[in-house]
Formats: structure tokens, C-alpha cells, sequence
């Protein structure tokens, strides 16, 4: 009887999909940061509990590596929502008018967490670089320019700090894979003397076995209350969901109520790597570093300070 | 300014003696300092290494305790119970409790630890008895907890059997989560296998309050050091920090690491460092703490496995510690150097006080000609002999001094004497040529009057002379001759008495030369005549005026012309000439062709009472000329004369001249 219940319920619920195929395609963006595939395996599950929870709708996930890319195809609307870092999002709010509609609260060692930074780090070897300062004249690489965790944010700091990394430094480097490990790699072994991740990077890849934590150290070294991880720099809002074009309301609200509602023990959770997601936070912390930076929206703009 | 000489050697003894100890303290001071200072840190090194060794005895003492549970029966009986058949459990329960008691007696022994577990080869705990406050407690079977995710469990099981394995020194946990308040725990556990077929079995596996052991080793470094205290993980991470928050990071999600907070120890803990213990100086550190890193290792089998012990001492306070010693020492240094300068001083006054007294003594001496100071004569040195030799040196002074002054007083004595007699003298002189004079006058005077007689009774018997025969003329004419003569004599003696004692007076008026030149020419016209001298006056009509008492210019020329005709030789000239001077001045002079004169003879012609040629018959008393340079001289006027013998003599005089053009009155001189 169950079975013939549930059975009954698989089939309206098919034709239900079938109907809203039809009716409602939403394409989803998503920032992958460590490669294609590794977006797919983080996300998708995700995506499969909106397409569950909200079957009259369909949800697609897009992963896309460049945030340039992700920035200037949301630009010509073809997407409907995006996942992405705050720099990005603020881009393409002031550019398109996209609206936040949750933020990601992560999990990082098993805390949640709904802001992250940089990380400004060394080989233990290098024992001439303390401070910032003592980077004047040395290698540096970071992921890419437009990488918020992975870059600005450690750009932000040293320039609050009177470093300005495209003067003072012997060369700025990023990586042509795109990924921070190699970042890790490059100042594990010596290639570079200084490198620059998102918080967390470098915790998770000890946890994984790849790097011995003992041959780096963190320059800048921050310690903020319950954050739990090594940190060179101010702490910012995480990632952002955000809706990338106009939407009926009643789409925004329940995908949001939807997200809002997922606990941090279901699949999608475990794989996303997150406990949740939280109302937006606040990002005028992030316009800020942008206008300073003279990035993203703010490039070509002269800024009074 | 002027220092005496005991201030110069007090100033320059005190100097001495302060710089002296000021040198040799700095210079002791400085390298004292850092000898202490490297033994201060070399003892925090010796101190830790010393703690690191009780640690590392206390460690195999549990070593011990573990292989001596390993290796009991009971185990093994358990073991063999355990496995096959089922009619065994009850013996197998029965060696599980059996096992249980041994646990908890060597709890009961062992206050440090808080667990002895046997685990099964499924990481499955069997036995457990722990502590809980002062009870010990055995678990209860459903409290059990599978471990076997756990490092120590996995890591013993790689063990080969009899050796040990040392756990990281964490929290602990139960089911998965840290126990609070939290426990500091380190493990030590050894495989066993089942000695029938060598067989992994289980472990045994006891846990400790590692904490108390490193606050042992905390006071046991702090009982001398001071400062920061870290002890930290081979990874970096605290298990000791002021700041309890840092501690055990790894085990609570949280970063701290001394990597992080002092970056420059950061290289010691790489995997590959071979540096057992560094002390790093502040020029190192960049900051103000010198910072001492040693580590301890606790594994014998695997010496990359420590425990660091790091401790930051502001290198400015082990400085003051150390140099307190040193200040006391310095202090002692200024109290005897200051006693030194003191004793410095005294000598200085005692050895400069019989210089100075003798200085003051010679001072004295040379101002009062006396001295009172008594001398330091009794010294044996140098300035003893100085004294002696000035003590005798002054007794001689003084004794010449006497002498000195006897023989002034007797030279005074006899200058006084001479100078009354002088003076005696002097005024009976002067009294005598008053009384010559008043005796002259007075005598010329009294000769006068019988003189008028004689003339006027020779003139009133010349005027009778018609009854004389030739005879009795010439008689009379030799009376009355010798009479003139006698009166003008007299007459000269009188003038010269007026002259010296100041009488005769002087009527100057305006003259003319010519007149008073023929009247004196006239009246010497017949003396001349009767020596066959010829006159030649080149005077008279000149018109010349001169400033002059007439008469007395008379009495001038006539006795200047007198003397031409006397001195000269018969048949001889006499010229008379007048010349202008300048505007003021008429130059008279008289030539004559006489014999002339020698210098010396020249300079007696204007001495009272000398003549010249008295041999040769010229009548005069030789006072002529004397009267004649005082008359001119009376008249503002000069003589003077040149003369060379055989040449003849020539005289002058000069007179002011008056050149007024209307005269008060003409003044014809008398005869």
C-alpha cells in the first residue's frame, strides 16, 4: 500500500516536472574555483534539492572558472542566478542589478562560517619576510587578479599598510591554472617566496596530507575570535546567491525559503561543504575594497577619498 | 684662578682616583655584564635541557609500566578466552574483570594517570578503568567506545611487539568530543599479540596528566628565569601559554602558533632541523626580547619528536638582574674609590702643608722681613732640607741686616754731620763776602772822602802853581795823577760792590749811538794820542738808537776804547764799526792791533781781579771788563770777544736796538 502510495506520488510528481520543464528553466552560475568538475561534485547536489523541494521549476548548474566570464554572460542574461565570491557579486549588482537573495555559511572545520579572508604566507626559510614591508622587492603569486579571497582582499591589506603590490614587489604572479594550490606548490617549493589563498586553503590541504603546515608561515598573522583560521587579512561576507536577472517574486521567495531551510545534515549540505545558508550580509565592506582597488564596476572611475 | 698647590694635588689626586675607577668599572662593568648575561641564558638552555631530562625519565617510567602490564598473564589468558568457542565467555568475562583489577591498582599507585585501557584489534575498547576526581572508576561495558579512527590506535597496531608507542600530547576526548574542563593527556601504548600464533590482539594503552608534567617543568625553569613561557608541540602549536585560549588549537579548531608570533624560531621546527636548542639575541628578534628555544625530545625512537620549551626574557631586565650583582659591586667600587680620593686629599694637605708653610713663611718674610711661621725643620725629606737651608738662609738675612741697618744709621749720622759743617761753612762764607762787600764799600767810601781831599787840595795848588819852580808842577801834576787814578779805582771797586749785591740801578732810556761814541772817543782822544794810536770811527753818523742807560753805555765804550789803547802797541789803530744785527739788534765792535790773545787767556778776561799782560806795565785792578759784561748785561745786552795772539783782539757788544721814530726826549749824556 505504501508502495503503491509513493508510487502514485513519483508519477504526478514526473508529469509535475514535465509541466514546469516546459513552464520554468532556470540557469544557475556557479563559480568553480577548483575546476569544473570539482563544481559539480560540490554543487549539483544542491541544485538537485531545488529541483526537489521546487519541482514545478528546473534548475541547471552552470559552473564557470573565470569570474570575468561568469560577469560578462550574466551581462548578456543568460543566467538567472549565480553563486559566486562578493567581489563578483557586487560587479555584477552595480552592473546588472543582481540581488542577493542568501548567503553561503560554510563549513570549515566544522564551524560554521559566513565570512573568510586572505592569507599571506611564506617558507619558513624566508626568514628576512616578517611584515609586509619585508616583501618589498620579492616574488609573490596569487590565483588570478579578480579572485577576491585568493588576492584583492591580501591587495587591500597591503595597501592599508602602504605596500602597494604592483610597485613594490619584484614580480606579481598568477597562477595559469587558476586553482590556489598551485599557489601552495609554488611557495612550498621555493619558487616564489610569498603567496597569497583564501583562508582555509591552507588548513585543508594539511588535512588532506599535501602540505606540512611547518614550512609555511603566515605573514600578517591576524587573530580574530572564533575564527578558527590563519588570516592575514580583514574578514569579508562569503559567497553570495544572487539572482542575476529580474524574477517573479514568487520564484526569489521560495528558492530562498528553500536554501534558507536546508540543515547542514542533509547531502546537498555535506557535499556543498556547508552548514547553510543565512539572510545576505552586508557588502559595502566589499564595494569598498573595490573602489579602492579600482576593480570590477570601479575600474575606469577616479575615486575621492 | 689661582689653586694653590694642595688644591692642584688634591683636584688632580681626586681626579686621578675617579677616573681610575671610573675606567676600570665601565671596562668591568661591560664585560662583566655580558659574561652574566651569556651564563643567564646559558642556564634557561641547561635549566630546560635539565627539566626535558626528568621529563623524558618520568616518560620511561611509564614506558616501564606499560610493557609491565603488557606482559601480564592475565592478558594473554583473556586473549585466548576471547577468541573461539563460546563456553569460554564466562572465563573471558571473568579475565576481563581480572584484567580490570590490575588497571586499577596500578591506578591506585600511579596519581598521573588518568586511564589504563586494553584495546581490542577492532579498535574496540575491553577494559577501561579511569579516574574520575579521587574515585576509580571502571567503564561500564555500553560506555565502551570503538577507537579505532584514532592515531594511537592505528599507530600502535603498526608496532612490532615490545615496543612502545608515544601518543602527540593532546585533550582528551570521549565520543569524538573534547572533555571539559579539558584534560592534558599523553599516551603510551604497546601492541600485543597473541602469543600462540604471534597475532595482533589488542593494545595496552595508558593515559596521563601530561599537564602537570609541564607545569613541573614550568617551575622548575621559572625558579631562576623570568619572563614569557612557551611550550609547544613539534609542530608549533602551544601546550603551554599565558594566554590559555592559544593552548591546544590543533585540538579545538583554532591557528595558534609560536610560528606565527615569533617568526623567526619558525625554521627551527621544520621536520629537518638538526638545532636542539638557539638563543636569540634582540638584534635577531627585532624587539626587546631575547628569545631561548630548546627542545626536548621524548621518543627515543624517533628524535624528531619534542617538545620545544621557548622562553622570551626582555633582554633589558635579565640585563639589570644580571647588572645588580654588578651595582653592588660598582657601589663598593664608589664607596672605596670616594675613600680613596678621601686618603688622596689627606695626603695631598699633609705633604703640601710644610710647602705651603714655607711659602708662607718666604711671603711673609718678604713683606715683614720677619717671620713667625714656625718651618716643618724636623721633616726628613726633601722639604725639611728646604726648610733648614731657609731657616739658616733667614738667620743670615736677618743678621745683615742688622748690619745693614747699624751702618745706616751711623752713615746717616755722619752725612748729618758733614752736611751741618757744609752748612756752617756755607753761611760763614756767605758772611764773610757780605762782610768783604760792606768791608769794599764801606772802605771805598771812607777812601773817597780823604781822596776828594787830596784832589781838591792838589787842584787849589796847581791853581797856585805860578810860585813853583818846574819841579814843584810836576809834584803837583804826579799827586793829582796818582789821585784820579787812585779815585777812578775806587770808584771801580764801588760800581763792582753795587754790581754783586744788587744796588746798582740801571735808568734805561732811548740813546743815540753817535753822540755816546764821540763823547767816549773825545775823552780817550789824548790817551790815545800820547801812544801814537790812530782812531778810526766808522760809528758816529749812522744814526743808530739804542735801549741804554746813557751814562753807563758811556762807562761801557770808554772802557772797552781804554783798554784798545792799552793792550795795543804804539803806533798802532784802533777801528770802531757798527753793524745791524737784525731788526732787534746793533753789533759794536772795537779792533784793536794788540797782541791778541790765547783761548785761555780769553776765558779769565771776564774774572774779577785778572789781568792780562799785569807784567807788562798796563795800569787797571783787572776789574774793567767784569763790570763792563755786568753793565751790559744789566742793559739787556751781550759782549763778546775774538782774538788770536798777534793778530789783535776784537771786542763787541750788542744792544737792543730802538727804532721808535719820534723819541720822548733827546738825551744828551753827560760828561
Amino acid at each position: 500500500m505504501k508502495f503503491v502510495q509513493s508510487y502514485f506520488f513519483l508519477i504526478i510528481v514526473s508529469l509535475f516536472s514535465n509541466c514546469a520543464l516546459s513552464a520554468a528553466e532556470y540557469k544557475i552560475a556557479v563559480r568553480a574555483h577548483h575546476g569544473i568538475d570539482d563544481a559539480y561534485r560540490q554543487w549539483q547536489l544542491t541544485i538537485d534539492a531545488l529541483n526537489k523541494k521546487l519541482p514545478e521549476y528546473e534548475f541547471h548548474l552552470q559552473p564557470i572558472i573565470s569570474l570575468d566570464e561568469i560577469s560578462q554572460r550574466v551581462g548578456q542574461g543568460e543566467f538567472d542566478f549565480v553563486l559566486t565570491n562578493p567581489s563578483s557579486f557586487v560587479e555584477i549588482e552595480e552592473l546588472y542589478g543582481a540581488k542577493a537573495l542568501v548567503a553561503l555559511n560554510n563549513k570549515r572545520a566544522n564551524t560554521a562560517q559566513d565570512r573568510f579572508g586572505g592569507v599571506i604566507f611564506t617558507h619558513v626559510k624566508n626568514t628576512d619576510i616578517l611584515t609586509i614591508k619585508d616583501l618589498k622587492g620579492k616574488t609573490l603569486m596569487a590565483v588570478s587578479e579578480p579572485s577576491f579571497g585568493g588576492w584583492r582582499v591580501a591587495w587591500m591589506e597591503m595597501l592599508q599598510q602602504g605596500f602597494d603590490p604592483y610597485k613594490d614587489l619584484k614580480s606579481l604572479m598568477f597562477t595559469s591554472s587558476g586553482i590556489q594550490p598551485d599557489v601552495v606548490r609554488a611557495v612550498r617549493d621555493r619558487k616564489v617566496d610569498v603567496g597569497v589563498v583564501r583562508t582555509d586553503r591552507l588548513e585543508r590541504m594539511e588535512d588532506d596530507g599535501e602540505i606540512d603546515m611547518r614550512y609555511f608561515r603566515i605573514i600578517n598573522n591576524k587573530e580574530v575570535k572564533d575564527f578558527p583560521f590563519f588570516l592575514s587579512t580583514e574578514l569579508y561576507p562569503e559567497w553570495v546567491f544572487a539572482s542575476a536577472k529580474s524574477l517573479p517574486l514568487e520564484v526569489l521567495q521560495k528558492v530562498k525559503k528553500t536554501l534558507l531551510n536546508l540543515h547542514p545534515v542533509t547531502a546537498a549540505a555535506k557535499a556543498g561543504k556547508y552548514m547553510g545558508w543565512v539572510e545576505p550580509r552586508n557588502y559595502s565592506s566589499v564595494r569598498e575594497l573595490m573602489k579602492r582597488l579600482k576593480v570590477g564596476p570601479y575600474a575606469n572611475q577616479k575615486i575621492s577619498e | 684662578m689661582k689653586l694653590s698647590i694642595a688644591h692642584k694635588l688634591s683636584l688632580s689626586s681626586l681626579f686621578l682616583v675617579l677616573f681610575s675607577t671610573g675606567v676600570v668599572g665601565w671596562v668591568f662593568n661591560s664585560k662583566t655584564t655580558n659574561i652574566l648575561v651569556d651564563h643567564a641564558l646559558k642556564d634557561i638552555t641547561t635549566e630546560a635541557q635539565e627539566a626535558g631530562a626528568v621529563l623524558q625519565r618520568i616518560m620511561n617510567m611509564h614506558d616501564e609500566d606499560v610493557l609491565f602490564l603488557a606482559k601480564a598473564p592475565a592478558l594473554q589468558e583473556m586473549i585466548r578466552a576471547g577468541s573461539g568457542d563460546k563456553q569460554n565467555t564466562a572465563r573471558y568475562s571473568q579475565w576481563i574483570n581480572h584484567l580490570g583489577t590490575i588497571f586499577e591498582s596500578l591506578l591506585e599507585r600511579k596519581n598521573e594517570y588518568y586511564k589504563v585501557r586494553f584495546i581490542d584489534r577492532h579498535g574496540q575498547e575491553l577494559v577501561s578503568v579511569y579516574r574520575d576526581a579521587s574515585r576509580i572508576v571502571h567503564t561500564k561495558s555500553k560506555q565502551l567506545q570503538n577507537k579505532a579512527h584514532r592515531a594511537y590506535v592505528r599507530d600502535t597496531f603498526k608496532l612490532a611487539n615490545g615496543q612502545i608507542y608515544l601518543s602527540e600530547i593532546n585533550l582528551n576526548r570521549e565520543f569524538g568530543k573534547v572533555v571539559t574542563p579539558h584534560q592534558e593527556v599523553f599516551r603510551i601504548a604497546t601492541p600485543i599479540y597473541d602469543e600462540r600464533n604471534n597475532e595482533l590482539a589488542g593494545l595496552v594503552i595508558v593515559t596521563f596528566d601530561i599537564g602537570r608534567e609541564l607545569r613541573a617543568i614550568q617551575n622548575y625553569i621559572f625558579k631562576t628565569a623570568e619572563g614569557v613561557m612557551y611550550i609547544t608541540n613539534d609542530r608549533g602549536s602551544y601546550l603551554l601559554h599565558p594566554d590559555t585560549e592559544k593552548t591546544y588549537g590543533f585540538d579545538l579548531d583554532k591557528r595558534f602558533r609560536i610560528q606565527e608570533d615569533i617568526p623567526q624560531l619558525a625554521e627551527y621546527f621544520l621536520p629537518d632541523s638538526l638545532v636542539n636548542h638557539i638563543t636569540l639575541m634582540p638584534e635577531k628578534t627585532n624587539g626587546p626580547d631575547v628569545v631561548n628555544l630548546t627542545k626536548i625530545p621524548f621518543d627515543i625512537s624517533d628524535p624528531q619528536r619534542f617538545i620545544a620549551v621557548v622562553i622570551t626574557q626582555n633582554y633589558a631586565s635579565i640585563v639589570s638582574e644580571e647588572s645588580e650583582v654588578l651595582n653592588e659591586v660598582a657601589l663598593w667600587a664608589l664607596l672605596l674609590s670616594l675613600g680613596g680620593a678621601g686618603i688622596a686629599v689627606l695626603f695631598s694637605v699633609r705633604i703640601t702643608r710644610p710647602i705651603q708653610q714655607m711659602t708662607q713663611a718666604v711671603n711673609e718674610f718678604s713683606h715683614k722681613h720677619s717671620s713667625t711661621m714656625s718651618l716643618p725643620v724636623t721633616l726628613g725629606d726633601e722639604v725639611g732640607v728646604l726648610a733648614r737651608s731657609f731657616n739658616s738662609m733667614i738667620l743670615q738675612v736677618e743678621q745683615s741686616q742688622a748690619q745693614l741697618h747699624d751702618m745706616n744709621i751711623n752713615l746717616e749720622s755722619r752725612v748729618e754731620a758733614r752736611t751741618n759743617d757744609l752748612n756752617r761753612a756755607c753761611v760763614e762764607a756767605e758772611r764773610a763776602n757780605q762782610v768783604k762787600s760792606e768791608f769794599l764799600s764801606r772802605m771805598s767810601h771812607e777812601l773817597r772822602t780823604p781822596m776828594n781831599a787830596i784832589l781838591g787840595f792838589g787842584q787849589m795848588l796847581e791853581l797856585d802853581a805860578e810860585g813853583f819852580n818846574e819841579t814843584q808842577c810836576s809834584n803837583v801834576k804826579e799827586i793829582l795823577d796818582a789821585g784820579h787814578h787812585l779815585l777812578n779805582l775806587i770808584n771801580e771797586v764801588l760800581d763792582l760792590t753795587k754790581i754783586e749785591s744788587g744796588k746798582l740801578e740801571i735808568y734805561m732810556d732811548k740813546v743815540s749811538v753817535d753822540d755816546v761814541m764821540q763823547q767816549s772817543i773825545t775823552l780817550i782822544q789824548s790817551q790815545a794820542a800820547s801812544r801814537h794810536i790812530e782812531l778810526t770811527d766808522h760809528v758816529s753818523g749812522k744814526g743808530h738808537f739804542v735801549k741804554a742807560d746813557p751814562t753807563r753805555f758811556k762807562q761801557v765804550l770808554v772802557n772797552l776804547l781804554s783798554n784798545a789803547v792799552k793792550y795795543n802797541r804804539e803806533y798802532g789803530q784802533i777801528t770802531v764799526d757798527s753793524e745791524i744785527i737784525n731788526r732787534q739788534r746793533l753789533r759794536i765792535q772795537i779792533i784793536d792791533t794788540g797782541a791778541g790773545m790765547t783761548d785761555k787767556e780769553m776765558a779769565k778776561l771776564f774774572t774779577p781781579f785778572e789781568r792780562l799782560n799785569a807784567l807788562n806795565n798796563v795800569e787797571g785792578a783787572g776789574i774793567g771788563l767784569v763790570i763792563t759784561e755786568h753793565l751790559i748785561e744789566l742793559m739787556g745786552g751781550s759782549i763778546g770777544v775774538e782774538s788770536s795772539p798777534g793778530k789783535g783782539s776784537k771786542f763787541w757788544i750788542e744792544l737792543r736796538r730802538d727804532t721808535a721814530l719820534h723819541p720822548a726826549h733827546e738825551i744828551v749824556p753827560d760828561n
